[in-house]
């Protein structure tokens, strides 16, 4: 049933980057786009992180500093995002009608809603945090290890971030109605970019 | 008619929202072969009472029993027992009509060539040429007889439709009449819910009336003319006497006497 569930989620996907098994110019265009994109961030890191680096002690700590705001960030980033887009594919999804009547028991209608929404909210963060992370692998000569851990929490960290956020919406909207809860996600998210805004501006040397 | 032999008992229904009682101890049963008939005014508790019949809202009061299983304590069985066409049914852009079926028969776990039927359905309303394109490219209509096409494909002993005419042209609606007629003709119950009183009379053989939540009415057209206490009357009248609006009527013939 899991399967048959992912269904919309899977051949909508395909028909909208390969309609009718094709590859068509639009979606090479938006993979070479995509490439180019991670390509630049991976060399911008490289000669960030690798200026760091080059430094004294102090240097090799900054970019340690560094890669773990930048996982926490992330991981935050991902908690909110995930909120936002949980309370509407939980609560307000337009096909809640149709799987609802349908069948199915809750626990593959949240696993359904895990997997989509996990692969909605994260997919482009991850895709272009992978040649920042990457380029620390380079800069610090990781071993062999470094690169299929990198992948794995790849993964695993939207699993996670996914997994908390939707555990926070059905908490709050136990208490609020979807909408309600759906605005207030919202405007705490606004927060959280304001208050990283403002500790970035206010970072003393 | 026992419940017992009933393909759809509704005990006691009733749902709150705050304070306000959308739907208040609501009784029906319905045999296999029947066509009931849900009509009610713009508010009445109609899409509350379906949407617990689909298993869609958990009532707060009574039962529903679909075959001789309860909602409340066998809710798949039930749901497996149901196909329900929604008024404004959501189906998925970009997927085509043929995927969008498959997905449907998936979810019920209906096997290959019970699925095979959807091609006879498709070609009923002139779609199978539109099977493979994508929904994003169907009209309403064509969407709506799609919804129906995965309903029919089931072939579920409990049909609950909801408005099922809108936006269906002259001829899909003709069709739409007569398949309801072929699947009642075959053992299957369908719960209709319509505001086309024309549509309830040629097709229900019971009619129930719903007003602020409660059941004003039940029993067949000419059950219903004696509780209106208008023999003759059709089920224009009869519904505007039972639903408290007939002096509505009063009103429309006062302004055809205003007209120039």
């Amino acid at each position: 049933m899991k399967g048959a569930l992912l269904l919309p989620f899977r051949l909508g996907t395909r028909n909208r980057f390969f309609p009718g098994g094709s590859l068509p110019l639009r979606s090479i265009g938006l993979l070479l786009v995509g490439l180019l994109i991670c390509l630049a961030l991976y060399l911008i890191s490289v000669r960030t992180i690798g200026y760091f680096h080059a430094q004294n002690e102090l240097g090799i700590i900054l970019s340690l500093k560094l890669l773990q705001m930048a996982w926490l960030m992330l991981f935050a980033m991902l908690i909110f995002s995930c909120m936002v887009s949980a309370v509407s594919a939980l609560y307000l999804s337009q096909d809640n009608e149709i799987v609802f009547a349908a069948p199915v028991a809750p626990t593959d209608l949240y696993f359904m809603r895990y997997v989509t929404t996990t692969v909605y909210t994260s997919w482009m963060m991850m895709a272009f945090s992978i040649p920042v992370f990457g380029a620390y692998g380079r800069v610090f000569a990781a071993g062999p290890w470094f690169w299929p851990l990198l992948l794995f929490c790849a993964v695993a960290i939207p699993l996670s971030a996914t997994g908390i956020g939707m555990l926070l919406t059905v908490a709050l909207v136990n208490l609020f109605p979807a909408r309600r809860t759906k605005d207030i996600v919202v405007y705490l998210s606004l927060c959280f970019g304001i208050f990283i805004y403002l500790i970035f501006r206010m970072l003393q040397p | 008619m026992s419940s017992d032999d009933a393909i759809l008992a509704v005990n006691g229904l009733g749902k709150k929202f705050g304070d306000f009682a959308a739907v208040h101890d609501v009784s029906f049963t319905m045999r296999a072969g029947a066509i009931f008939g849900f009509l009610g005014p713009n508010g009445a508790g109609k899409t509350t009472t379906i949407k617990m019949l689909a298993g869609l809202l958990k009532p707060d009061s009574g039962t529903i029993t679909i075959g001789g299983h309860t909602m409340a304590a066998a809710p798949l069985t039930c749901k497996g027992m149901t196909g329900y066409i929604p008024d404004r049914p959501y189906l998925y852009d970009k997927l085509t009509g043929h995927e969008f079926l498959q997905f449907m028969a998936s979810l019920y776990e209906l096997p290959a060539e019970k699925f095979a039927r959807s091609q006879r359905f498709l070609e009923l309303f002139d779609l199978t040429p539109w099977q493979h394109h994508l929904v994003e490219s169907y009209s309403h209509g064509m969407r709506q007889k799609l919804i129906m096409t995965s309903a029919f494909m089931l072939d579920a002993p409990l049909l609950v439709v909801d408005e099922p005419m809108v936006g269906l042209d002259p001829k899909s609606a003709r069709l739409v009449k007569e398949l309801f007629k072929e699947q009642a003709g075959r053992g299957r119950a369908i719960f209709l819910s319509t505001h086309s009183l024309e549509i309830a009379e040629e097709l229900c053989d019971t009619i129930a009336i719903i007003v602020n939540g409660r059941l004003r009415c039940l029993g067949t057209l000419e059950e219903l003319r004696r509780q209106a206490s208008r023999s003759d009357s059709d089920l224009e009248e009869i519904f505007l006497e039972l639903t408290g609006t007939y002096e509505l009527q009063e009103v429309i013939r006062a302004l055809r006497r205003e007209e120039p």
